[in-house]
């Protein structure tokens, strides 16, 4: 996504883990647009990108997408899986001048939007709810 | 399908460090537009 993306809109991305995991993660993708770490999750809080329930972190349609996605380009297992936050959901959101005017907060570990749409969307193309394949809501 | 939440949210105070060592970034003062994509976990 962000070699695709990265060439007019800035893509940043943030995990809640340590730096050099992050770090390490970051050279396995080849991800050239800034990394950074948000271990205390305060970006998440701040989103409203909680934790998710059991059932849908180990729904057969998360582990269906895992197990292909580990066939297709293995990760470094972790030293220690019981450190691993599972339930911690992730999302995406368009930043204008330090403000998240969109976020996607996804239900499940794999609903995530397409890049193309968080692209045109930050672009300022068509970015309603229909278009985004998003239920649209505001709080 | 996630859910898409429009109400803006400031960012200002959020500072985060680069995983490579590069300038710590201050999420308030990135010009936009820009994507910010959070993951889960790194496995």
């Amino acid at each position: 996504m962000a070699t695709e993306a990265g060439r007019d809109v800035p893509v940043v991305a943030v995990g809640f883990d340590d730096a050099e995991a992050l770090g390490l993660l970051a050279d396995h993708l080849g991800w050239t647009s800034p990394f950074l770490a948000d271990p205390d999750r305060r970006l998440y809080a701040r989103l409203g990108m909680r934790r998710a329930p059991w059932w849908r972190v180990w729904s057969p349609r998360t582990l269906a997408f895992y197990r292909r996605a580990l066939r297709r380009a293995p990760v470094p297992r972790p030293v220690d899986p019981a450190s691993v936050d599972v339930s911690q959901m992730g999302g995406d959101a368009v930043v204008v001048d330090g403000e998240a005017v969109r976020r996607w907060l996804p239900r499940t570990p794999v609903d995530r939007v397409a890049p193309a749409v968080l692209v045109a969307a930050a672009r300022g193309e068509r970015s309603d709810g229909d278009v985004n394949g998003a239920q649209t809501e505001s709080m | 399908m996630p859910r898409l939440l429009t109400d803006p949210v400031d960012l200002t105070g959020l500072v985060l460090a680069d995983v490579r060592g590069g300038d710590p970034v201050d999420l308030g003062s990135l010009p936009g537009p820009a994507v910010l994509a959070t993951i889960r976990h790194r496995y």
